[in-house]
């Protein structure tokens, strides 16, 4: 008996390791995943957007006074915004801020286009506007909800692959650190973010 | 006196201070979640409160939405759209899967333009309950009584408007079908199994010590228990899974950022 003690002990180790390692990388998977399904609501919200704003864009035109310099800016703020395009595994914190950038500079200038709008009377009056305008809140306060929750998926995720042990075995099986969307759009001074 | 007089103020400080709505995103307790009104500003009074708070639990029981109303006297730094959605997310209103809760946020306190109202819809109930229907109710139902100061007449007449809306989209009929709790059914069926093998067992070793038949021991088994036992029971109590009292607490629904609002 006393000969296979070291033996047992060690299988023993080995077993508690293994099971670790799977609890390890079973659970990054599962909070991997509920990252990949919070970016793809965040995508489905943001080109919802861009869809709506197609249509806004076509009744603007139609209003031949308009300020020209504004409608430009939002009509290349979008195509922008829709050509970076990103999976959910291209989601390193560089590849993210762009995407950001690019959106909230459509976030802007579509803001600066409705407030513009209030001067032509005309326009506000064409009933596919006043839909728009009707949807225009929901719209970016569906993002924004999107975007919180997708952040939160990020931040259990990270958690897991840049807190020690979990940090020396994420290079292992390749799990790599995911990026946050950083403001709180559409908003200068951004407030204090109690609820995490 | 002085002392006494020091004491009320801190006392009265300490009062204030635990009924400021608490910024920390927590849920209350499970076994806090009996009521469906919360207000951490003196907006109503207790008989308002009491009023309207039983209106929505009846409703919650009666339909199984839940329709939050919360008054607080901070909106956290946030914007009242997004503290109504992240509470109304974090605290679970409306139902898993169903997404059937409303959170009607209001701030009271503040200067003129500043006082706020949002509607928040989960995502269940923002096809019953679109964003213009819930601008329309914030413009014609709530604004106008509270620049009254007609606090509970405006958020039961949003109340009279969101009630039969949310009722048309879920009712407890199909919400109850749809979901049937198989684990507590399991369970039930198990325990049920576990009684009965055991009093089978208890009858045929009655029948063995006592040297009668397996039938002649469970009738004299069934004599001697109504001999001392009176009434067991009384067959199954009613309730079913959903709980006497209270409408069970709030049921994990989410929210995606659909609703609207207005200040006053």
């Amino acid at each position: 008996m006393r000969k296979y003690l070291g033996l047992i002990i060690g299988l023993g180790i080995i077993g508690v390791v293994a099971l670790w390692l799977m609890s390890y990388y079973n659970g990054t998977i599962t909070a991997a995943e509920a990252v990949e399904k919070t970016w793809g609501d965040v995508l489905v919200r943001y080109q919802e957007r861009a869809d709506k704003t197609k249509n806004l864009l076509e009744i603007v035109k139609g209003a031949a006074d308009f300020e020209q310099e504004t409608l430009r800016e939002v009509i290349e703020a979008r195509s922008k915004a829709s050509s970076i395009n990103l999976t959910a595994d291209q989601l390193t914190p560089e590849n993210l801020k762009a995407f950001e950038e690019a959106q909230a500079q459509f976030t802007g200038a579509l803001s600066r286009l409705m407030v513009t709008v209030e001067r032509y009377p005309d326009l506000k009056a064409v009933a596919a506007f006043r839909d728009f305008q009707a949807q225009y809140e929901g719209m970016e306060n569906r993002i924004s909800v999107e975007r919180r929750k997708f952040n939160d998926a990020v931040r259990l995720y990270n958690l897991r692959v840049k807190r020690f042990p979990g940090n020396m075995l994420a290079g292992f099986f390749g799990f790599a650190e995911k990026g946050y969307f950083q403001a709180a759009e559409g908003t200068e001074n951004a407030p204090d973010i109690t609820f995490k | 006196m002085k002392a006494f007089l020091a004491a009320v103020l801190v006392l009265a400080s300490y009062v204030a201070e635990a009924a400021r709505f608490p910024c920390d995103g927590e849920a209350p307790r499970k076994s806090q979640q009996d009521r469906l009104l919360w207000s951490y500003a003196p907006l109503l009074d207790a008989v308002e409160e009491q009023r309207i708070n039983d209106r929505l639990v009846a409703f919650a029981q009666e339909t199984s939405n839940q329709v939050l109303v919360l008054i607080v006297d901070t909106l956290c730094g946030e914007e009242p759209s997004d503290l109504a959605f992240a509470i109304g997310e974090r605290w679970g209103i409306g139902h898993k899967g169903f997404d059937n809760g409303i959170v009607f946020l209001i701030k009271p306190t503040g200067s003129a333009g500043n006082r706020k109202v949002f509607i928040a819809t989960g995502y269940g109930l923002e096809g019953a309950i679109p964003d213009a229907t819930c601008r329309r109710i914030v413009d014609n139902e709530v604004i106008p009584h509270f620049k009254q100061g007609e606090f509970a007449r405006g958020i039961e007449a949003a109340l009279d408007v969101i009630f039969p809306l949310a009722k048309g989209e879920f009712d407890h009929a199909s919400y109850g079908r749809r979901t049937v709790p198989w684990g507590a059914v399991l369970v039930v069926i198990g325990i049920v199994l576990i009684m009965v093998v055991s009093w089978r067992s208890g009858v045929k070793r009655y029948a063995r010590t006592n040297k009668v038949d397996f039938w002649t021991a469970m009738w004299l088994l069934s004599q001697m228990n109504r001999g001392h036992g009176g009434h067991r029971s009384g067959g199954f109590t009613g309730g079913g899974f959903r709980g006497g009292g209270g409408f069970g607490g709030f049921g994990g629904g989410s929210f995606g950022g659909g609703g609207a609002g207005g200040s006053w």
